[in-house]
């Protein structure tokens, strides 16, 4: 003899879910950990060091307007030395003698 | 701050948690009491099995006290912290194991065995079996919210906290979660949805 084992699958439309949810809270029972586990986890807790906050880093303004200095300086050494690429590559092509302008000829 | 659910000791949770924020070991224990039952129900039923379960349950308390100095109550229950927190390790348990469909069913036959007849157990292992492996098979969101629903018995606000959503949010998700339990029932071949039932 065959037996369904979901029972909500032959019910209607307005309850079905009344049998599903019942089905599920059947099912998802609440499960305990093991007395042993609980107090050898509480045990090691109490032990471990609780790591103390890290003091944020501070900066003192002089060392502050440093920094600020020295990105602006960097940033400014980049600039002109990218102007200056730029300012070579095109005089050189202005006068011909960009070898990568050339175009190769044949023998 | 909402009431958390009492569940185990009975603390006022948020002057226990006033005084773990500052570093008193002692809070941060009875926190640890009110809520490791609930905290290794979620991860036992997102693992499947008893060692894992115990394992990332650990890593959960020892990670919130890590971090309670840096807790800020902003008006959702503590519980929604750790239950992030154990969300968020599972999640990586999951992709670095990738042991979704490699779970453990039968050790929780083991904690949901009554004094039933043998029979009677079977079929609803059986039964169990089925619904748990399709339960494995949903998105994580709606496996979480499942969990916290019938194994936690949180109302939709709480879980709406700690899923960071509405509670309108949790309940559609949870109408379709049901939606989709019953299509996927219906699509299970007839042999499988069907056992001899004994004499």
């Amino acid at each position: 003899m065959m037996r369904n084992i979901f029972p909500w699958r032959r019910t209607t439309e307005s309850n079905e879910f009344e049998a599903l949810e019942a089905q599920l809270a059947a099912s998802l029972r609440e499960v305990e950990p093991s007395q042993q586990f609980i107090e050898e986890l509480g045990q090691r807790l109490m032990q471990s060091q609780l790591q103390p906050l890290k003091p944020k880093q501070k900066i003192e303004p002089n060392q502050r307007n440093l920094l600020i200095g020295a990105g602006i300086a960097s940033g400014a050494i980049m600039l002109v030395t990218g102007a200056i690429g730029l300012i070579r590559y095109f005089a050189r092509r202005g006068s011909g003698s960009d070898s990568s302008a050339v175009e190769p000829q044949l023998a | 701050m909402l009431n958390d659910a009492t569940n185990g000791q009975d603390i006022d949770v948020k002057a226990t948690l006033a005084l773990a924020t500052e570093g008193d070991r002692e809070a941060f224990g009875m926190l640890y009491q009110h809520y490791v039952k609930r905290i290794y129900n979620y991860i036992y039923y997102r693992t499947g099995n008893q060692h894992d379960a115990e394992d990332l349950t650990a890593r959960v308390f020892f990670r919130a006290m890590r971090h309670i100095r840096n807790y800020e109550d902003r008006g959702v229950p503590f519980s929604a912290w750790l239950y992030r927190i154990a969300h968020n390790l599972v999640a990586n348990w999951h992709r670095d194991n990738s042991r979704k469909q490699e779970v453990a069913l039968e050790e929780i036959y083991h904690y949901n065995s009554d004094q039933a007849l043998p029979e009677t157990q079977i079929m609803r292992h059986e039964e169990q079996d089925v619904l748990l492996s399709v339960i494995r098979k949903l998105p994580d969101d709606r496996q979480q919210l499942l969990i916290l629903k019938f194994v936690e018995h949180l109302p939709n606000a709480e879980i709406g906290m700690i899923m960071d959503r509405t509670e309108g949010a949790i309940k559609s998700l949870y109408h379709r979660t049901l939606l989709s339990l019953r299509d996927q029932f219906e699509n299970i071949p007839p042999e499988q949805a069907n056992i001899f039932e004994p004499r």
